[in-house]
């Protein structure tokens, strides 16, 4: 194993970060907002990554623009989901346990069911590599990561400069607080629940374009998503940045040293270490 | 009714349900897939100890959606112990539970310092490990091809008499689960109708005040996490020493996979979580069912899903509770029979 290999594993790592960092904006911001683990989010993501497939391989519209119509699809089903699933439900945690899961079991089955089987995968959305200096990084990897940082970038100057993103961050600090200022509650959990839904879609795109498609991909997204979240912090958009590269490093590296199981099993691993360590992992607060 | 009268009617009822349980194997005899239906019995009493084990631990508030991985624990533990070491099946499930009782005394300190959600989390991702775990030790537990021990099955000798618990009509298989599974439901409903079980309900309703009235919040968790693991280990061995085949596939037919879990939740969530009946009624009506809509298999985890969604908004007590919900129910429909055409206002 040479030095190529790590700078290798670690830049790949870095790329396949780009997509968990989209599935866990939208559940730190959910599990902030609404205070609930959204369970139906890793399906979210491929409903998000199945929408494209739609468009692009079966219609024929241009991969960038399905793309795009996918985010808003999903941010509208994210919408949907609010007003109609969560919003009803001002009860105990159990049953927004129950609600997200027979959710999620729901969409599984209903993508299952729309499209035929067989292994599916979506158009590279940049053919070919790059190499430097005998080390390859594909280009559709270069993309997953750059469009990653871009739009958490564009989710922070929303949260920072306009008013319904401060709204949404005082309605995450304190509801009750943020209430009292005449934030409503509902409004900022269904925004939350358009722009997370919105974010996991383009990650399915993204992580779509890399894997095959199907319609258990969801189950490995989530827990991806749960993974980096807690490293990074709950709740804080930096730290879920930071968790996802250090989470798609740690992956791949660990694959190349110990092999891809133990590369899903460590972080796992290191998950409870920081819930029952440092809850509020390597950014959060409190 | 008079005490003595209801007494005498839940005696009854009790007796009617236990002769029926322990004859349905011979009602099903002259049905020609009734081995068949047998084996489904066994999984339906195997599923009922795991979720009567994930009620138990939300006694205290906390859910644990570790249960397939609890449970692949005892089974792959039992398993290899009767197939490698060559310890007598009896015993091996015994010690495949009480290995599994020991890892979650090991984990259970550290998760009860987080709650709610996180708790959550700790156990899923943990469930998670232990099926990565089985594939990835390939040298003790055969890796992903899975572990296959058909020869061995627990063998049962009383003077001359000896019955093996094999595959082969289900039977004998179908009446020591029961009795297993009994046993363990019956100590279960003995420690929630105890002194202990009214300090689970404490710590669930009000953790803080019963921390403030003396009751050690982690010594009961633990306990009770540990004693619901035990059984859930019992219920992976029952599973190991009737399907004789374990594999850590992560595939949803996997009974070990994740799935297992979230099924184990429905059971518990549509039969009531406030009854200790409610995994009884759950998980036997919905393991019926899909039996049943065999040929819709493809759409069953949408109906679950669904009637897990209705289920949460009409009916959050479950179906264990449904005498409770005629009344709500009808009053609601008399106010929507009542009401006036639009235009008039109701006062």
């Amino acid at each position: 194993m040479s030095g190529q290999d790590v700078v290798q594993a670690i830049l790949n790592g870095l790329c396949m970060g780009g997509t968990y960092i989209l599935v866990g904006l939208g559940l730190t911001l959910i599990l902030g907002v609404m205070n609930i683990l959204q369970f139906a989010h890793g399906e979210i993501y491929m409903l998000g990554a199945f929408t494209v497939y739609f468009l692009c391989v079966l219609k024929g519209l241009n991969l960038y623009l399905a793309v795009f119509v996918s985010m808003i699809t999903t941010g509208v089903v994210g919408l949907i989901i609010e007003r109609v699933l969560l919003r009803p439900l001002k009860g105990a945690f159990l049953s927004y346990v129950c609600a997200t899961t027979g959710l999620s079991l729901i969409l599984q089955t209903l993508v299952l069911l729309a499209f035929t089987k067989g292994t599916k995968q979506l158009p590279s959305l940049w053919k070919g590599s790059f190499e430097l200096g005998g080390v390859y990084i594909s280009r559709e990897r270069v993309i997953a990561i750059t469009m990653a940082l871009l739009l958490t970038l564009a989710l922070v100057i929303f949260l920072r400069r306009t008013k319904y993103g401060l709204a949404m961050t005082a309605s995450a600090q304190n509801r009750e607080g943020a209430l009292m200022q005449g934030i409503n509650p509902y409004v900022m959990s269904a925004m939350v629940m358009a722009i997370g839904s919105g974010l996991a879609a383009v990650g399915g795109a993204l992580g779509g374009s890399i894997f095959n498609l199907d319609p258990y991909m969801g189950g490995l997204a989530f827990m991806k998503g749960i993974t980096l979240i807690v490293i990074g912090g709950l709740g804080s958009i930096l730290g879920a940045v930071v968790g996802g590269l250090i989470l798609g490093i740690a992956e791949s590296l660990l694959a190349l040293f110990f092999g891809s199981q133990m590369g899903i099993i460590i972080p796992l691993v290191l998950v409870i270490a920081f819930l029952i360590f440092r809850p509020r992992g390597l950014f959060g607060h409190e | 009714m008079s005490r003595s009268g209801r007494t005498w009617s839940k005696a009854l009822s009790g007796t009617v349900f236990l002769a029926v349980v322990l004859a349905l194997p011979w009602i099903l005899r002259p049905l020609k897939s009734s081995a068949y239906w047998t084996h489904i019995l066994i999984l339906i009493a195997i599923m009922i100890l795991a979720t009567s084990s994930m009620r138990a631990i939300f006694r205290t508030g906390e859910l644990s959606l570790g249960t397939a991985g609890f449970m692949l624990l005892g089974g792959y533990c039992s398993a290899l112990l009767s197939a490698k070491v060559g310890i007598s099946p009896w015993l091996a499930m015994l010690l495949g539970a009480i290995f599994t009782a020991a890892i979650a005394a090991l984990v259970a300190y550290p998760f009860f310092r987080v709650k709610g959600v996180y708790f959550v989390i700790c156990t899923l991702l943990l469930g998670f490990i232990f099926l990565y775990l089985a594939g990835y030790l390939d040298k003790l537990t055969g890796g992903w091809q899975g572990f296959q021990f058909y020869h061995i099955s627990p063998v049962l000798k009383i003077g001359s008499l000896t019955i093996a618990f094999t595959t082969k009509t289900n039977i004998e298989y179908y009446y020591l689960a029961v009795v297993v599974v009994g046993i363990c439901l019956f100590i279960l409903h003995r420690m929630e109708h105890s002194r202990v079980g009214l300090v689970w309900k404490s710590i669930r309703e009000a953790d803080q005040l019963a921390q403030s009235v003396g009751v050690n919040l982690m010594a009961h968790k633990i306990f009770i996490f540990v004693v619901a693991c035990f059984f859930t280990g019992v219920a992976g061995g029952l599973y190991a020493f009737h399907v004789h085949a374990l594999s850590p596939t992560s595939t949803p037919a996997n009974v070990f996979h994740f799935f297992t879990s979230v099924y184990c939740l429905l059971y518990m969530v549509i039969g009531g979580v406030e009854s200790f009946y409610g995994p009884l009624i759950g998980a036997t009506l919905f393991m019926l069912l899909r039996e049943w809509a065999r040929p819709l298999s493809e759409y069953w985890p949408l109906v679950m899903g669904g009637i897990l969604i209705l289920v949460v908004f009409f009916m959050p007590k479950g179906l264990a509770a449904f005498r409770e919900y005629i009344p709500e129910w009808s009053s609601k429909l008399r106010r929507l029979l009542r009401q006036r055409p639009t235009g008039t206002t109701q006062p």
